[in-house]
C-alpha cells in the first residue's frame, strides 16, 4: 500500500479557499464514505485526498449486528466535516425527515441533500429538490442540493435557499466523468452560490477536466472507493483537483484549428 | 441505616400507584413496541434510555425518533416512557456518498 502523499504545494498564493455560507473550507474536493472493502482502505484514502468535508448516510442502526457499526467509529467528526446526505429517499417528505434526524446528531446544520426520482439512473426530481430546499433552508438548514446538470434547476434552487448547488457530472456510480462541460460551465456562470459537481467523476482526468470549468469544487466517492487502490486514486484525485483549478484560475491558450510553430521560422540554415 | 428498595403497600393489597402505569398496559407486564421495523417486547415502564442501554447502544452515536419525533440527544434527560404500539427508530449515520 503506498502512503498519502502530503507535501503538495502551498496554494494559498494561488487560489483562495472554498467558501460556502461563510465557511472555508482546506479542500475543493469531498469525498464519499460508501463502498470501501474496509473501513481501513476508506480512512487511508480520505487521508490521502486532503478533503475536509466527508459525506455520510442516515440509516437504521442493524439491531442484529450492532458493534462498532456507526461511521463515527472511523472518521473523527472533530477532524473532518461531516457532510449528512439523504440518500436514498424519493419524496420531499422522507428527505426533509432525514436531515432533520442528521440534524439531530448535533454535528451541524448542514445536508447534502437528494430527492432521487428514478431508481434505475438514480436521477434526481429537480421538482421536489426545490420544494424540500426551501422547506429546509426555513428551517435553518445550510442546504447543498444535488441535482441534474439544468441550469434552470440550478438557479430556482438558489432562490429557494440553498447554499451551493451540486449538480451532476453523470449518474451517480456510473464513473462515466464530466458528460456536459458546457452545461456544468453554464450554471457556474449564472449562479452566485457555490457549485461543486456531484456524481459519475471517475478517475483524474475526470476530476481535473470538471474543475477546469471553474467550478468550486468536486464531491466524488465510488471513483475512489471502486478504484484498485483506493489511495492512490485518492491521491491522485488530490492532485487532479488542484491541477483543474489552477488551469482554470490560469485561462487556457485559445484552441485554433492550424498549426502555429513554437519555434522561429527565422534563422534556418542555408 | 440503608434505605429500603422495596415499595411498601399502602393498604391490603394495593401497590403505590407509579407513574408508568399506562392505561392501556394496566394488566400486562410488558409493553409490545416497533424498533427499527421489528416487534419488540420491554418491561411495563421502560423508557427509551431503558431500550437504549437493553440494546447496548451509545446515546450519543445515535438519533432516536419516537413515534415520528425526533428527540433530543441526551435522552437520558428527558425520561420517554414505552407504551405499547409504539414506533422507535434508531438512527445513525454510516458510510454513503
Amino acid at each position: 500500500m503506498v502512503t498519502a502523499v502530503t507535501s503538495v504545494a502551498d496554494l494559498s498564493t494561488l487560489d483562495t479557499p472554498l467558501t460556502i455560507a461563510g465557511r472555508e473550507f482546506r479542500s475543493r474536493l469531498m469525498v464519499g464514505t460508501g463502498k470501501y472493502a474496509s473501513t481501513a482502505l476508506m480512512r487511508d484514502a480520505i487521508e490521502a485526498s486532503g478533503a475536509e468535508v466527508v459525506t455520510v448516510a442516515v440509516r437504521r442502526v442493524d439491531l442484529d449486528r450492532t458493534k462498532d457499526e456507526s461511521i463515527l467509529a472511523h472518521v473523527d467528526p472533530a477532524r473532518y466535516f461531516l457532510l449528512a446526505n439523504t440518500a436514498g429517499c424519493y419524496s420531499v417528505v422522507d428527505a426533509c425527515r432525514y436531515a432533520r434526524i442528521a440534524r439531530a446528531a448535533g454535528f451541524n446544520e448542514w445536508v447534502k441533500l437528494e430527492v432521487i426520482a428514478d431508481e434505475a439512473t438514480l436521477l434526481p426530481d429537480p421538482v421536489g429538490v426545490v420544494e424540500a430546499t426551501r422547506v429546509l433552508a426555513a428551517e435553518g438548514f445550510q442546504v447543498l442540493a444535488y441535482t441534474n446538470d439544468d441550469l434552470v434547476t440550478a438557479l430556482r434552487l438558489e432562490d429557494a435557499g440553498a447554499v451551493g448547488v451540486m449538480p451532476l457530472a453523470s449518474p451517480i456510480g456510473s464513473g462515466l466523468g464530466l458528460l456536459n462541460p458546457y452545461a456544468i460551465r453554464t450554471i457556474k456562470h449564472r449562479l452566485g452560490v457555490p457549485v461543486i459537481v456531484d456524481a459519475g467523476v471517475g478517475t483524474a482526468s475526470d476530476a481535473c477536466l470538471t474543475m477546469e470549468q471553474g467550478v468550486d469544487g468536486v464531491l466524488m466517492n465510488t471513483g475512489l472507493a471502486a478504484a484498485q487502490d483506493p489511495v492512490r486514486m485518492a491521491t491522485a484525485i488530490r492532485h487532479a483537483i488542484t491541477a483543474g483549478r489552477l488551469a482554470f484560475l490560469a485561462g487556457r491558450m485559445p484552441r485554433r484549428e492550424v498549426a502555429v510553430p513554437s519555434s522561429p521560422r527565422s534563422g534556418m540554415l542555408g | 441505616m440503608t434505605p429500603s428498595k422495596i415499595q411498601e403497600p399502602t393498604a391490603e393489597g394495593e401497590r403505590a400507584p407509579g407513574p408508568w402505569a399506562a392505561p392501556a398496559d394496566i394488566g400486562t407486564s410488558e409493553v409490545v413496541l416497533t424498533v427499527n421495523g421489528q416487534r419488540r417486547a420491554v418491561t411495563v415502564g421502560a423508557t427509551v434510555a431503558d431500550l437504549l442501554r437493553a440494546l447496548h447502544l451509545d446515546p450519543r452515536m445515535i438519533v432516536v425518533e419516537h413515534n415520528g419525533e425526533i428527540l433530543r440527544r441526551d435522552v437520558s434527560g428527558t425520561p420517554r416512557v414505552l407504551r405499547t404500539g409504539d414506533t422507535v427508530e434508531l438512527v445513525h449515520f454510516v458510510g454513503g456518498g
